[in-house]
């Protein structure tokens, strides 16, 4: 039987038989063979397309059912010459296994990206970005909005500069967002005296890099310490504090610690009851950690805490 | 192989009845398969992916009217997931996203695998099949449809065009176990809505009997769900899961899932 359909902007025509998928249809009727043909049963998705803007495995649609739709495939998602940003972001990062199933993940990427709309403004926040040491780690404002997404990457003098007193920060969007941020600025200006604080720490990098250094020692003496109590804190972590699972009670746990003097935070609110965020402090402070939790744990029983 | 396309229902209708022996294909995540790996070689397909009739959700005093054609990911969207919650949480496990563009509650009947997941949802909630020939069009409890493992009350003449539900309203959840979250089939599951008008506890599950099943209990004797789901199962010993296992699992689902709804 005959199916017309549109594939890739493009009418196409071709005879299949009646039980032919549109998978093998594209691939040996059409010559598209980007769709690859792998489990035929829904089950991999390397066969992905677009059907009627909508994501299907083509393995499961028969070709018949394509007639008079609109079909897109990874062939189709490129413009000319230039890359899909998600083809281009898969080349970027290396993001292929054996990379036979890559098509279908290419297609089903953008698909769900589609879905977030352009108007919707994505915030990245990247409040401790300055201790980040690894060069490849994601930099929202060279990978998002200095290619004209639409994302607002913001960045603090809170953090590794350790101005939060002065309550001063930055961001970096679109312009139109930015402009629309104007708009109600002054009620949330900034003094004079923390813009120059700010600029003034923007151009010191020797110090900036004075602080990573003493920080990077202090995030492995706080491992060590949290590691010598029983603990398996997340690491490598790659700010200035560590999220570590303590049992069920990290918010008695707190509180003990709290009496004795150690500030730590419990991450109840952030949908982990049993964990705890500790920073990394000075080696004194981080010496009187050790010293309260031997305190406050029983050393037998390992990580239970006593009253 | 031929390819049949009415666009209308009372084409399809009509086909139906001149080629009874043409197997109904709608977003073909179960035909699909069976024609690729020659499990079935029929000699002609119904395509009712044209019909615009058997698409989209209607109301009318409050019952719900499902066409046969509403696939998972619509079954997942508001306000349709708010008035059959447990359908909806049963619809996000089925497949991929892609299964669930295309897979459809018609489908999924129609197929009548004990293990179809819209299946113990939709018993839970008393749904009805509408199914429709040239002569008429004939309404069937969910259970008097589903006659055995792939087997269902479905005339050579007929097409499943809707199901109807009047939404109890109940607090009402899905469960389901298998292997992983994603991409599985049922080794077992269990739907249970808390129907207070009606006074009782309406559960259903899928893969541990013939068909789909459900079981009621007064809302008093709620705590005796378990067991009861356990006796009422009839499971077997097969490559996913011994009959052992899935009866204890369900116990398991029935403890948890009406936990969920009580507290909630």
């Amino acid at each position: 039987m005959k199916v017309s359909l549109t594939v890739n902007g493009e009418r196409l025509e071709g005879d299949a038989w009646g039980g032919e998928s549109l998978l093998t249809f594209l691939r040996d009727t059409l010559e598209l063979p980007g769709s690859k043909n792998a489990c035929e049963q829904g089950e991999c998705g390397s066969c992905s397309v677009l059907f009627d803007g909508t994501l299907v495995c083509s393995c499961l649609v028969l070709a018949a059912q394509a007639d008079g739709h609109a079909v897109v495939t990874v062939e189709g998602l490129a413009r000319e010459e230039a890359l899909h940003p998600v083809q281009q972001a898969f080349v970027d990062a290396g993001a292929v296994q054996c990379g036979f199933c890559t098509p279908g993940l290419v297609v089903a990427t953008a698909a769900l990206l589609e879905r977030v709309p352009e108007h919707v403004l994505t915030v990245i926040d990247e409040a401790y970005f300055q201790y980040v040491e690894d060069p490849s780690f994601p930099d929202a404002i060279e990978e998002a909005a200095k290619r004209g997404r639409n994302v607002l990457a913001l960045r603090t003098f809170s953090k590794i500069f350790g101005l939060a007193g002065l309550r001063i920060g930055y961001g970096v969007g679109p312009a139109g967002v930015v402009s629309a941020m104007r708009k109600v600025q002054r009620a949330f200006d900034v003094t004079t005296p923390a813009q120059e604080a700010a600029l003034a720490s923007l151009d010191d990098d020797a110090e900036l890099e004075r602080r990573r250094a003493v920080n990077r020692d202090a995030m492995a003496a706080l491992e060590a310490v949290l590691r010598e109590h029983g603990f398996d804190p997340i690491s490598p972590a790659v700010g200035n504090f560590l999220f570590v699972d303590v049992g069920e009670d990290a918010a008695a746990l707190d509180q003990r610690l709290l009496r004795r003097g150690v500030i730590v935070r419990p991450m109840g609110s952030f949908g982990a009851p049993s964990a705890l965020r500790i920073t990394a402090g000075t080696p004194e402070e981080i010496a009187f950690l050790a010293e309260q939790l031997d305190a406050v744990l029983v050393p037998e029983a390992g990580r239970i805490p006593v009253s | 192989m031929e390819v049949l396309r009415p666009r209308t229902l009372d084409e399809a209708l009509a086909l139906r009845a001149e080629h009874p022996e043409a197997r109904p294909i709608q977003g073909g995540t179960d035909v699909l398969v069976e024609l690729t790996f020659g499990h079935s070689r029929p000699d002609a397909l119904l395509d009712l992916s044209e019909v615009a009739e058997l698409r989209g959700v209607t109301q009318e005093d409050g019952a719900l009217r499902l066409g046969a054609g509403l696939t998972y990911t619509e079954a997942m969207r508001a306000p349709l997931a708010t008035r059959l919650p447990a359908l909806a949480e049963a619809s996000r496990t089925v497949g991929s996203p892609q299964i669930r563009n295309r897979g459809t509650i018609g489908g999924n009947l129609g197929t009548g695998s004990p293990a179809g997941d819209a299946l113990p949802p939709l018993l839970a909630e008393r749904a009805e099949v509408e199914l429709a020939s040239v002569s008429g069009t004939r309404t069937l409890p969910l259970e008097d449809f589903l006659l055995g493992v792939k087997r269902t009350a479905l005339a050579g003449d007929e097409l499943v065009t809707a199901v109807r539900i009047m939404p109890s309203g109940g607090a009402q959840t899905f469960a389901k176990v298998g292997p992983r979250n994603a991409m599985v089939i049922a080794i077992c599951s269990l739907a249970v809505v808390v129907d207070t008008t009606e006074g009782e506890v309406r559960a259903a599950f899928g893969s541990a009997a013939v068909t789909a099943k459900r079981v009621t209990v007064p809302l008093a004797d709620a705590a005796e769900l378990p067991d009861l789901i356990a006796e009422a199962a009839a499971p077997i010993d097969d490559v996913r899961a011994t009959a052992e296992y899935r009866r204890h699992a369900l116990r398991v689902l029935a403890t948890r899932t009406l936990e969920r709804c009580v507290r909630s």
